[in-house]
């Protein structure tokens, strides 16, 4: 198992050009419609921010794991975003946000490996020298070699 | 200290478990036992024992909803941690919960 299966390569940007954490979360939701990981934009959008308002979704230096289970979704998945600047976000250190993490995952899933894959990316970013290499990806290549590293560090032996 | 928790949040996909990590992560660094189970869309994992929770100096409780088996920590010491404290600070919010402890001996 490698948490890339997990990553929606099709919902991976750097450099995206929003100045707020809304057109953020639009864009990167528009990723995964494209996608036809989730079927309908507004509804997924709307259980995101549902879950933006039971609490903050900025867990500190920067990052962010906003998510979205909803109905609308297909294909349970992480789309990832880097910003071309940093915007404000409900944080728990007040920092604004520069790296997303959104999670898209069916309401009913029973997917259990996909679940925990998700709660595997969750925990690795508890690791500071992951956080500091999240931050500095510039290309999509660099995204996923960082993935294979959280892989690593999981534990998870790589299968190629 | 020997710690015992549960971790749970709304979703149960992500902060579940990045808390626990958090908090294990933090009180081994500082050279504390300890142990937390989660409650999320997985299910419950690494379920506390009865004998986990009567060997432990505290539970820590960091959830955003209601945890199932709360009675299992009848006549201990809890601490609820919003999990934003813990993501803020963990190795700070164990120093604090040491000292308290130490203070109430």
């Amino acid at each position: 198992m490698n948490l890339s299966e997990i990553f929606n390569e099709n919902a991976i940007a750097v450099d995206i050009p929003a100045d707020s954490k809304m057109k953020a979360l639009e864009y990167l939701t528009d990723l995964l419609y494209k996608d036809q990981a989730i079927g309908d934009e507004s509804e997924f959008l709307k259980d995101v921010l549902i879950r933006e308002g039971e609490g903050q979704t900025g867990i500190g230096d920067g990052i962010a794991i906003p998510h979205g289970k909803s109905g609308t979704v297909r294909k349970d998945c992480i789309a990832f975003g880097k910003l071309k600047q940093p915007v404000t976000w409900e944080s728990v250190d007040g920092k604004p946000v520069s790296v997303i993490f959104l999670f898209a995952v069916n309401k009913t899933t029973d997917a259990d490996n996909h679940l925990r894959m998700m709660a595997m990316v969750a925990r690795s970013l508890a690791d500071e020298e992951i956080c500091r290499r999240i931050k500095e990806v510039a290309t999509k290549e660099d995204v996923f070699a960082v993935i294979n590293e959280i892989t690593a560090a999981m534990g998870i032996p790589a299968v190629n | 200290m020997k710690i015992v928790g549960v971790t749970a949040c709304t979703a149960g996909i992500a902060h579940t478990y990045l808390v626990k990590e958090k908090l294990v992560k933090a009180a081994r660094d500082l050279g504390h036992e300890i142990k937390i189970e989660t409650q999320g869309s997985i299910g419950t994992e690494c379920e506390l024992t009865a004998e986990d929770v009567a060997g432990a100096d505290v539970v820590l409780i960091s959830a955003d909803i209601l945890i199932s088996g709360r009675e299992r920590f009848k006549g201990k010491k809890i601490v609820e941690l919003p999990m934003k404290v813990v993501l803020n600070s963990p190795k700070g919010v164990l120093n604090k919960i040491e000292e308290k402890l130490k203070g109430a001996e």
